[in-house]
């Protein structure tokens, strides 16, 4: 059952996903009451809040397709089910003693970057009865490696020279990214219209849904308010505070700090 | 204006910085969201764009849209006649707390509707 390894590529015209267990494969179950199903859950969209929910499985991803081999009775398939389309197209696979290979096109979901977490699943007369997922805690991402970030508000800080941030365990990577993009919109506002914002404190949040709670919590948005970026976004800075969501990239932090800058000066 | 100039200004800061590639998709994706409403008939007119309350029913409507158009307006603006006097009207129109059509006329010289005709022609032509 165990997974000691997994690996992913990604190629122009062919992917290739691999599972190494602790055990081989077997070629069949004792009875057809019995399936062994090893999957990578694939969250193309890097979005928690779309696709299948399913936190004890897919960790803190929201899967949108499903790569899988089953093996029930003396039965095997091996699949790729796109579960937004509802669609399944069948792949190749080969079993070597105790790996897993599948290969398929690429054209068969969007692979740019996702988010995956490996996982082995035992079925009893239709009943989950054992699982091994790689990572137990949060998931990897095919271009940044493991991600996990700690749920909760933020409460970890990070001093940039015009700036508090604060961020969870295991977003660090971000917060500094975060920092870079809000002292070179700083800087740039400066040159550009002389305005020197005071002192900011901003919250870089795991979740849209952390946001919410950090929107009443740090700016006293009511639930009503706050409710409105449950899906995206962020509310322009407020006050000398600053929420980031996940999705924002350096543009739209860099963004977010102009549009404070024209509210200061007009 | 004010969300069409922090889109133009954070273009223009980050495009050749090591931030490029995605700025510039950034730019490209809110450029083909304008066409593509402007070849569907679903441009928002600028008019409709002016005031906050409009501007937020545009984007609840039709997310995204009123941001790339902005977007595109002020990129015409800033190109046409330069960015002081992108932000000097939309100074005199949050100083005075009112008119945009007036702010627009007093600055730039244009009305509102001639604005919009303007920026559309200029979004074809790119």
């Amino acid at each position: 059952m165990d997974i000691r390894s997994a690996e992913v590529y990604v190629g122009e015209t062919t992917s290739f996903f691999r599972l190494l267990l602790g055990a081989d494969v077997p070629a069949e179950t004792l009875n057809p009451q019995t399936a062994f199903e090893w999957d990578f859950f694939l969250d193309t969209d890097m979005d928690p809040l779309t696709g299948w929910t399913g936190s004890l499985i897919a960790n803190d991803t929201g899967p949108d397709c499903l790569l899988r081999l089953i093996v029930q009775g003396g039965w095997r398939s091996a699949e790729i089910y796109n579960i937004k389309a509802n669609t399944v197209s069948s792949v190749a696979y080969q079993v070597t003693g105790n790996t897993i290979d599948f290969s398929f096109p690429t054209s068969l979901a969007p692979l740019d970057d996702f988010d995956v977490v490996a996982v082995t699943r035992l079925w009893q007369d239709g009943n989950l009865a054992a699982v091994d997922k790689a990572p137990a805690l949060g998931h990897y991402n095919i271009k940044l490696g493991y991600r996990y970030v700690k749920p909760g508000l933020p409460a970890l800080q990070l001093e940039s020279k015009h700036a508090t941030f604060w961020y969870n365990e295991g977003n660090e990577e971000r917060a500094r990214m975060c920092a870079e993009a809000f002292e070179q919109a700083y800087e740039d506002i400066d040159a550009r219209w002389g305005i020197h914002p005071a002192h900011e404190t901003v919250y870089v949040y795991g979740t849209q849904t952390e946001l919410v709670e950090g929107l009443q919590k740090y700016s006293g948005l009511t639930e009503q308010e706050a409710a409105f970026y449950s899906l995206s976004g962020a509310p322009r800075p407020l006050s000398g505070v600053t929420h980031i969501p996940p999705r924002f990239d350096q543009r739209a932090i860099f963004h977010q700090q102009v549009l404070q800058a024209m509210d200061l000066f007009c | 204006m004010d969300e069409g100039v922090a889109g133009y200004v954070s273009y223009v800061s980050l495009k050749d910085s090591e931030f490029g590639d995605n700025v510039d998709s950034w730019s490209a994706r809110q450029i083909q969201m304008a066409r593509d409403a402007l070849s569907q008939g679903t441009w928002i007119p600028v008019s409709s764009l002016a005031y906050l309350y409009d501007w937020n029913l545009a984007e609840a409507s039709a997310p995204g849209l009123a941001s790339a158009e902005s977007y595109v307006i002020v990129s015409y603006l800033v190109e046409t006649y330069g960015m002081d006097k992108c932000v000097t009207t939309f100074q005199t129109v949050s100083h005075n707390g009112g008119s945009a059509e007036g702010g627009l006329s007093m600055i730039i010289g244009i009305s509102m509707e001639q604005l919009d005709k303007a920026a559309r022609e200029w979004l074809i032509s790119l």
